[in-house]
């Protein structure tokens, strides 16, 4: 092998660094029309509200309010393109009982937004994780068939 | 003079870096290129996206691959895990800048096909 060209190693390493930066939570609501953009809008006037009366208020910087689908992305550049929506939420989900393919479903959303078409956002928050669903049947049982077993935890004690 | 989409003699595509984002623009052909090299300036950009972005635009040029490179410096409210925005990684910036309308002469309309 000839001909190979190199440099000195730089004096510094990119370095990925990670840390605390406090809290943050999100939500999501679908509101129907008529009207629906308004109610929504009012809906979240009545969340700020409502939490600025318990004490909690938060600055234009700490807080987000979203429409999605009445022109969250490209809100305020013009367009000749009005005919169009401006953006569509996509839900997905899957269930089963085979927890390894439930967690499979969730690699294949990264994907989209790397190297799908252009344009695909909203996923900064890790992908979906399998979480268990917790079952519900109200059922009458035979009381000789339940055993059962009372057991009383106390602050303090054990 | 024929007013046209970006869209129209450019592709774009865009992403994050750390809190601004990073807008490509690829000319459709070599003399939309040298078009979009005069009007397409850092400023255009600034103005056209001023809504998303609060910070300034920084353009750079990569001659070879005929691109256009645009930092915009602060539009991802905070960037990457920090941000609360749907679009916190600037995904669709790029779709954003491609709805600027230009005046584009005939002749660079007529050197590049349309997608």
């Amino acid at each position: 092998m000839r001909g190979v060209k190199g440099a000195a190693p730089t004096p510094t390493f990119k370095v990925s660094i990670s840390y605390e930066d406090g809290w943050k939570a999100l939500g999501q609501l679908t509101i129907s029309g008529p009207d629906a953009l308004a109610k929504a809008k009012l809906c979240a006037e009545i969340v700020w509200k409502r939490l600025e009366m318990d004490g909690c208020k938060f600055s234009e910087s700490e807080r987000l309010v979203e429409f999605v689908g009445a022109n969250v992305c490209h809100a305020g550049i013009e367009s000749a393109e009005r005919h169009d929506p401006s953006e569509i939420v996509m839900r997905l989900g899957v269930k089963g009982h085979d927890k390894a393919k439930i967690e499979r479903f969730g690699y294949e959303l990264v994907p989209l937004v790397t190297s799908g078409p252009p344009g695909v956002t909203g996923f900064a928050g890790g992908r979906p994780h399998a979480t268990e669903i917790i079952g519900f049947w109200p059922a009458l049982v035979a009381k000789p068939r339940i055993a059962h077993k009372v057991t009383v935890v106390t602050a303090g004690g054990s | 003079m024929p007013l046209a989409p970006l869209s129209r003699i450019a592709m774009a595509r865009s992403g994050d870096k750390g809190e601004g984002s990073n807008v490509g623009v690829m000319a459709r052909s070599e003399v939309a290129y040298r078009f979009l090299k005069r009007e397409l300036t850092g400023e255009r950009v600034r103005q056209h996206m001023r809504a998303i972005n609060r910070g300034p635009v920084k353009r750079y040029e990569a001659e070879n691959m005929r691109l256009l490179n645009f930092l915009l410096h602060d539009s991802l409210g905070g960037g990457g895990s920090a941000s609360l925005k749907t679009d916190a990684q600037g995904k669709t910036h790029g779709l954003a800048l491609l709805r600027l309308v230009l005046e584009v002469p005939q002749e660079v309309l007529d050197a590049t096909p349309a997608p």
